[in-house]
């Protein structure tokens, strides 16, 4: 029994114990995140203490007036909206965001990677991501992690967190679960659910509006100035609050919403424009129509048929989900495709590195060499990528493959420039591999003490003691 | 060049093989002297080793992400301090297993399922006949459910035992105890694991 039991517990906390280098890379762009500021904060103490006792009075403190209300005040480092307000705010550099009352929200980091979380009520965020830019929101039973969307949170009194995504997708991680749930353009996932369903017409609706400032500045604002937290978000946080929208299902009135506000960010107008039309749900919100037509009065002509919509035009998140959908069903040709597109029609976006990346491996798996390195070589132009290290060494390995003349100097440089990477023992071991091929173990004489040194203790080290006695 | 290739192909185990105290020593006195890279070099010479020590302990779970971070953020505050008394590896496998320790005592001794759906049916599929693939699944829950109720100090003792097949000298220079207390801890870590087991057992319909 107890043999049979410790196999048991061996398969079970092994069998999924290996960091890949994608997922090794996006660890890295998350902790680089975080440890700037600790990096930042030894160094500044002394900066920082005479003007302690300022910011701690300075943190955010939101005064909200509602109706006929008395102020106030929130939590440090937190926001509140009101019943029947909607308060608008940064959060941190790269999100909008709008509190729709009764809502608390608490800013835990702000940065390149900005956490906050929500205690109650909706928050409505359109985040522009990019590599090495995260937004995690934390929510009662689930935590939400986007890299570039347009999202809701909804923690009601009583019930379940819902998550609602009206463009792009995110990665939404229950607590006590293992298996994240990823919530796609027009989908809505509810803490407890077993599958994902269609977002309600009142949260596209919402954020349709939170999407368009016009739309949303309609109602008299009044802002007010919230205090910065901890200093790296470089925009001033000010809070606007405005009366909630109501949302209706009023199909005569809302006005045609503007272009979205961070097109530029958008990398081209087709994603800029796409509207949280969830195609293939059930009866969708009278969501509004992307801004084609910015004449106030509708055409004359009498409006078409209720036909089928066509399916809203894909996006660079929802092209790489496509990807990732068609790799697990095993289709890489579908997932060749969909990163084709992705790469071609959204050549700025924060998953093109992801998307370069995927494709190099795909095609370097089927020995499609050339495609390989085209797609390296795309990834080798974007800037600051986490995925630069892993890329190289793929380079490395087509060089060797094909028999490149440049392989040598390919293993040489990528050491150079990765010291101490999990790839190094392999290419060590090619190195060697090549002296000794060139020149005998003497040849090899320097990299097999490197091998020995640094990695005196490897299977492969023990197999060159074995071939180059001579050199123990 | 054939036989580089075949080589390529085939020491993949070996990035697991222990690595060199010189290295590492180098790249944190260039950290400590404000190199930007060689604290990036040295998570990239450590991360697997500490997320694979993660999952052994913790099971395959969603926060292993984090822990891998909090890890790191730990001894990136960690280093300024570092002697070199013991090996970094060593240190890094410290701070490892008190996170998971933490981790475990926030989230207290609820039976947390550790594995996600893929890995059941992973290690189930090895099961010759759906029956016996349903039978093995159950079995790996009903394990996984136990050992969570397992202390963090024993279940550590016992998982390093058991999964890393570590020396009691070895876990007790990772966990700062003696290799009697790790005996004792491993000893008593099998015994509830098999109670519970037994327990689970009967009360199965």
């Amino acid at each position: 029994m107890t043999r049979a039991r410790d196999e048991v517990v061996r398969a079970a906390l092994t069998v999924d114990d290996h960091l890949d280098d994608i997922k090794r890379a996006q660890l890295w762009t998350r902790l680089e995140a975080r440890l700037a500021p600790a990096s930042r904060s030894r160094g500044w103490w002394r900066l920082v203490v005479p003007a302690g006792a300022l910011a701690a009075a300075a943190l955010v403190v939101v005064v909200v007036l509602g109706a006929g209300r008395h102020p106030i005040a929130s939590e440090p480092a937190s926001l509140a909206a009101p019943p029947g307000t909607t308060l608008a705010t940064p959060l941190g550099p790269y999100a909008r965001a709008s509190l729709v009352g009764p809502a608390r929200l608490e800013l835990v980091g702000v940065g390149e990677a900005t956490v906050a979380r929500l205690r109650a009520g909706t928050l409505l965020a359109e985040f522009d991501g990019a590599p090495g830019r995260s937004l995690r929101v934390e929510a009662p039973g689930l935590a939400v992690v986007v890299v570039g969307t347009l999202f809701a949170v909804e923690v009601p009194d009583r019930g379940a967190t819902c998550v609602s995504v009206a463009h792009g997708r995110v990665r939404v991680e229950p607590r006590g679960s293992i298996a994240p749930v990823f919530v796609a353009t027009g989908e809505r996932w509810c803490e407890g659910d077993r599958a994902i369903g269609a977002i309600t017409p009142e949260t596209a609706e919402a954020l349709a509006r939170h999407a368009s400032p016009q739309l949303a500045a309609a109602p008299p604002a009044r802002e007010i100035p919230a205090v910065v937290p901890p200093p790296p978000a470089p925009p001033p946080m000010v809070a606007t609050i405005r009366p909630a929208p109501r949302v209706t299902r009023e199909v005569s009135s809302p006005p045609p919403p503007a272009p979205r506000a961070s097109s530029a960010s958008s990398p081209t107008p087709v994603e800029a424009a796409t509207p949280p039309t969830p195609a293939a749900r059930p009866p969708a919100a009278p969501a509004p129509e992307p801004p084609a037509a910015p004449a106030p009065e509708p055409p004359a002509a009498p409006p078409p048929a209720p036909i089928a919509k066509p399916a809203p035009p894909a996006s660079a998140d929802t092209l790489y989900a496509t990807a990732e959908a068609a790799l697990a069903r095993g289709n890489e040709v579908a997932a060749e495709h969909a990163l084709d597109e992705l790469i071609a029609r959204f050549p700025a976006s924060a998953v093109v590195d992801q998307a370069l990346y995927e494709r190099a491996t795909l095609a370097y798996r089927r020995h499609a060499y050339a495609q390989a390195q085209a797609a390296l070589a795309g990834l080798a132009r974007v800037a600051s990528t986490p995925l630069a290290e892993p890329g190289a060494y793929l380079a490395c390995r087509i060089a060797v493959e094909t028999h490149d003349s440049s392989a040598r100097a390919c293993i040489v440089g990528y050491r150079r420039a990765y010291p101490r990477s999990p790839h190094d023992l392999d290419l060590l071991g090619w190195l060697i591999e090549a002296a000794v091929h060139d020149g005998g173990c003497a040849a090899a004489a320097p990299l097999l003490g490197e091998l020995g040194t640094a990695y005196g203790a490897s299977k492969l080290a023990h197999a060159w003691r074995a071939r180059c006695p001579e050199r123990r | 060049m054939i036989a580089a290739l075949a080589l390529l192909g085939t020491v993949r185990d070996a990035r697991d093989a222990p690595r060199g105290g010189d290295a590492d020593a180098a790249l944190v006195a260039a950290h400590l002297k404000g190199d930007p890279d060689a604290f990036a070099a040295l998570y990239r010479a450590h991360a697997s080793a500490v997320y694979r020590r993660l999952t052994r302990i913790l099971g395959p779970i969603a926060e292993r992400d984090d822990l891998v971070q909090d890890v790191f953020l730990a001894l990136h505050g960690a280093l300024p301090r570092f002697r070199g008394e013991a090996k970094l590896g060593t240190l890094i496998h410290r701070i490892a297993i008190n996170k998971a320790c933490e981790h475990l005592r926030r989230n207290g001794r609820r039976p947390v399922a550790l594995a996600s759906e893929r890995v059941l049916d992973e290690i189930a599929l090895t099961a010759t006949s759906p029956e016996h693939r349903a039978a093995a699944r159950e079995e790996l829950e009903r394990v996984l459910a136990c050992l969570a109720r397992i202390k963090p100090k024993k279940r550590v003792a016992y998982l390093l035992r058991v999964v890393d097949g570590l020396s009691f000298e070895q876990i007790g220079e990772l966990v700062d105890a003696t290799p009697e207390t790790v005996a004792k801890r491993v000893q008593h870590g099998q015994r509830e694991l098999d109670a519970l087991l037994v327990h689970a057992e009967r009360r199965q319909p």
